[in-house]
C-alpha cells in the first residue's frame, strides 16, 4: 500500500517537474484545428469522410504541421442551411478552427460564406457546384468543385456534336440546383442550330414514383432526355423508371453524378451512360497516383470526386499552413491560397477570380459505365 | 393521345392501390381503437427494408421473405402497443397521438443509424415489363395491382362477412355498447391492431420494389395515407380504397395533362372540393352537431 502511493506521489511529481521544466512541449502537441461541415451521416457525407480522414492520417504520420498534430473538427449540417451556419459559428468561436471546410450544397453555402466573410475566415467551399455561389461570395472564399457551368459547356458541346439530339426534354429536380441545372442547358443550347429544348418536366426528390412525368415524357417522343438532379440516388430512380416506361432517346445526366453509391441504386440502367466530371482516378499525375493508392489500401476500392475532394480540401489547408504557417493572420492566409501555385491530385493548379470569389482550375475528362463500372469514354472523345 | 392516357390512368391506379393500402391499415388502426398512428409510415418502411433484409443478407426467396417481414413488423408492432400504446391510451387522447409520433421518429432514426440513409434498390423476380396494348408496365406494378387488389378485396370480404368482421364492425361503431353485449374488446383491438401492422407490412413490401428503399419513405406516404382516410371517410375501409384510388389518379392525370408542379396542388384540390361538399368524406357517416 505504502509502496504504490510512494510510487504515484513520484509519478506525480515527475509529471510537474516535465511541465516545469520543458513548458513548450506540452502546447507544441496542442493540435492544429480545421472545421469541416457536411452532411455526415448521407451516403456522400460518408464517401468525403473516407477523404478527409486518409488525410488527416497522413499528415499526422509525416509529423503534422511544425510537429503540431492536425485535427479536423466535422459538424453534420444534414444538408440544412441553419445547421450549417450554427456549425460554422461553432467552429469559428468556440473550436478556434484555422480554416473552414466544407459545405455541400449551394443552398447552404450561400449561409455559411456570409459568416465567414463576417469573421474575415478563410473558407474552403469544397462542393457546391452552381455558379451564383460565387457571384455572391467574398475574396477568402475557395471553391475547389468545377462549377456547373464550366463541366456543363464541355458535356454539352459534347452531347451535341456526337449525339445530335433534335428534341430534348429536361428532367429536372426541384432543388436550386436542378434549377440551375435546368436554366444551364437552355442557355448554352439557345441558338437555332442547337438541340432544342422542347420541355421542362420537375420532380421530387423524394417522389417515389415518376411515372405521370415520364410517360408525358414518353409521349413527347424525345431524341434525349436530360437528367437535372443533384442527388444521384435520385438520378438513379428516373434512369431506372425511364427503362421500364420505354421512354426513348438518349440519357445524358449532370455531369459529376457517377459515384459508387450511385452504381448501386442505379444498377443495369446506368449501363452505357455517358457522363463527365473535371476528376478520374486514373489522372497520371504523382499526387493522385499516390492519394488512390494511399486510398485503395485503406478502403480496397477507386476513389470518386468526393473522397477526393474530401481528401484535397484538408490536404490544401495543411500545405497553406505550412506555407504560411500555423500562426498566420487570417489576411495572410488569404493572399498565400490565392498566389500560390498548388500540386494535389488534380494536378499542378491556381485559384483563379471567379465572382467575388477564388475558383480552383479543374479540366474534364469523358466518362461512361460499361458492366457497371466507371471507365473514361474511348480517348479519341475525352476533351 | 388515347395511348397516353390510359397509360396515365394505370399509373394513377397504381400509384392509388399503393395509397389504399398504406390507408386501409390506418383508417382500420383509427376506425376501431381511436387512434392516429402516425408510426404507420415506419412500419410501411420496416417492411421494405425487411423484405430487403431477408433477400439480401438472408438469402430468402420473394415469397418467404413476404412472409418473415410480415410476421417481423406486425411483432414490432405488437410491441409497440405493448410498451407504448396501451399504457398511453389509459392517459389521454393527445399522449396518444404524441406517443405515436415519438415512435415514428424512433423507429425512422433507428433505421437512419444501423442501415444507413443512402437509399437501397430491393431487386425482386417481377423486374420484366408487360405489355397490355399501348400500355406498359413492370411485373413488379402489375403484382401491386393484382396482389394490392386481391388483399383489398379479401379485406373487404373478411370484414363484410367473417364473425370476426362483425365483432370489429360492431367495436367501430360502439365499443361501450360492444363491451356490454360481451364482446372482447380488448382482443378486438389487439387484432384490428396486428391486423393494420400486416397491411402496412404488405404495403412496404409491395411498393418498396417499385423504387428504393430509404428511412424517409414512410413519412412521404403517410401523408397521403392521412389525406386518403380523410378523403374516404375517417374509419371507413371502403372509404379508404375508394379515396387512394381517387387521389392517385388525380396526382398522375394532374402530371400529366397540368403541370408536374401542380401534381399535390391539383390532387389536394380534389380532396378539398370533396370536403366543402361531403365534409365526412366519401363514405363517411354524416354526424349532425
Amino acid at each position: 500500500m505504502i509502496s504504490t502511493k510512494r510510487a504515484l506521489v513520484r509519478l506525480a511529481a515527475a509529471a510537474t517537474l516535465t511541465g516545469i521544466l520543458i513548458p513548450g512541449y506540452s502546447q507544441e502537441k496542442s493540435p492544429i484545428v480545421l472545421g469541416f461541415v457536411t452532411p455526415v451521416t448521407s451516403s456522400w457525407g460518408k464517401d468525403v469522410m473516407r477523404g478527409v480522414d486518409l488525410a488527416v492520417k497522413q499528415v499526422n504520420a509525416a509529423g503534422g504541421i511544425n510537429q503540431r498534430p492536425v485535427k479536423v473538427i466535422t459538424y453534420d449540417d444534414l444538408n440544412k442551411p441553419e445547421e450549417g451556419v450554427a456549425a460554422v459559428e461553432r467552429l469559428i468561436a468556440r473550436d478556434h478552427a484555422k480554416v473552414i471546410l466544407g459545405s455541400f450544397s449551394s443552398s447552404g453555402s450561400m449561409a455559411q460564406q456570409a459568416l465567414t466573410e463576417r469573421y474575415k475566415k478563410v473558407h474552403v467551399l469544397s462542393f457546391p457546384q452552381a455558379d451564383s455561389v460565387r457571384d455572391a461570395s467574398h475574396p477568402m472564399a475557395f471553391f475547389m468543385n468545377a462549377t456547373v457551368g464550366m463541366t456543363m459547356a464541355k458535356y454539352l458541346e459534347y452531347a451535341a456534336k456526337e449525339m445530335k439530339p433534335r428534341k430534348v426534354v429536361i428532367m429536372a429536380d426541384t432543388s436550386d440546383y436542378g434549377q440551375a441545372s435546368a436554366d444551364t442547358v437552355k442557355r448554352i443550347w439557345s441558338k437555332p442550330q442547337d438541340p432544342q429544348v422542347i420541355a421542362v418536366e420537375r420532380y421530387d426528390q423524394k417522389q417515389a414514383d415518376l411515372s405521370p412525368q415520364l410517360t408525358k415524357i414518353r409521349s413527347l417522343a424525345p431524341d434525349a432526355v436530360f437528367i437535372a438532379g443533384g442527388s444521384g440516388e435520385a438520378v438513379a430512380n428516373v434512369l431506372t423508371q425511364m427503362r421500364e416506361l420505354r421512354v426513348p432517346g438518349a440519357r445524358l445526366t449532370v455531369p459529376g453524378i457517377l459515384s459508387e453509391g450511385f452504381l448501386k441504386v442505379a444498377g443495369k440502367s446506368a449501363e452505357g451512360l455517358i457522363n463527365g466530371d473535371f476528376y478520374f482516378y486514373d489522372n497520371d499525375t504523382p499526387a493522385n497516383k499516390a492519394f488512390v493508392q494511399a486510398f485503395q489500401a485503406d478502403y480496397k476500392y477507386n476513389p470518386s470526386k468526393l473522397e477526393m475532394i474530401g481528401f484535397e480540401s484538408v490536404d490544401l489547408a495543411v500545405q497553406l499552413l505550412r506555407k504560411a504557417g500555423p500562426d498566420a493572420t487570417d489576411e495572410v492566409l488569404a493572399r498565400t491560397m490565392r498566389e500560390t501555385t498548388w500540386t494535389t491530385p488534380r494536378g499542378t493548379w491556381k485559384f483563379v477570380p471567379m465572382g467575388k470569389a477564388y475558383q480552383a482550375e479543374a479540366g474534364f475528362t469523358l466518362l461512361t459505365v460499361k458492366d457497371g463500372k466507371v471507365v473514361k469514354l474511348r480517348s479519341a472523345d475525352a476533351r | 393521345m388515347l395511348d397516353t392516357f390510359l397509360q396515365q390512368l394505370t399509373n394513377g391506379v397504381v400509384i392509388g392501390t399503393g395509397y389504399a393500402l398504406v390507408a386501409v391499415g390506418l383508417t382500420l388502426v383509427f376506425g376501431i381503437l381511436g387512434i392516429l398512428n402516425f408510426a404507420h409510415g415506419e412500419l410501411y418502411m420496416l417492411g421494405a427494408y425487411g423484405i430487403l433484409l431477408s433477400m439480401d443478407r438472408l438469402g430468402f426467396g420473394y415469397g418467404l421473405s413476404i412472409a418473415v417481414t410480415i410476421g417481423a413488423v406486425v411483432l414490432v408492432g405488437a410491441a409497440m402497443k405493448w410498451l407504448v400504446i396501451d399504457p398511453l391510451m389509459r392517459t389521454n387522447a393527445l399522449n396518444t397521438l404524441l406517443g405515436t409520433f415519438a415512435l415514428s421518429l424512433l423507429l425512422h432514426n433507428g433505421v437512419h443509424l444501423t442501415v444507413g440513409p443512402a437509399p437501397q434498390r430491393i431487386v425482386t423476380p417481377f423486374s420484366d415489363l408487360v405489355e397490355l396494348g399501348p400500355v406498359v408496365l413492370t411485373e413488379q406494378k402489375a403484382l401491386v395491382l393484382v396482389a394490392g387488389g386481391a388483399v383489398l378485396f379479401l379485406l373487404a370480404l373478411f370484414l363484410r362477412w367473417t364473425s370476426i368482421g362483425r365483432l370489429m364492425r360492431s367495436t367501430s361503431q360502439n365499443r361501450h355498447a360492444a363491451a356490454i353485449l360481451g364482446i372482447n374488446v380488448r382482443a378486438v383491438e389487439n387484432f384490428t391492431f396486428a391486423l393494420g401492422m400486416a397491411l402496412a407490412a404488405i404495403a412496404g413490401v409491395l411498393l418498396g420494389p417499385l423504387t428504393q428503399a430509404t428511412p424517409d419513405m414512410g413519412a412521404s406516404v403517410v401523408i397521403k395515407a392521412f389525406a386518403v382516410i380523410v378523403l374516404g371517410g375517417m374509419g371507413s375501409v371502403p372509404g379508404a380504397i375508394a379515396g387512394g384510388l381517387l387521389l392517385g389518379v388525380a396526382e398522375a392525370l394532374a402530371a400529366g395533362y397540368v403541370s408536374t408542379a401542380w401534381r399535390d396542388g391539383l390532387a389536394f384540390f380534389v380532396l378539398l372540393a370533396v370536403l366543402l361538399v361531403r365534409p365526412s368524406g366519401i363514405f363517411g357517416v354524416r354526424v349532425g352537431r
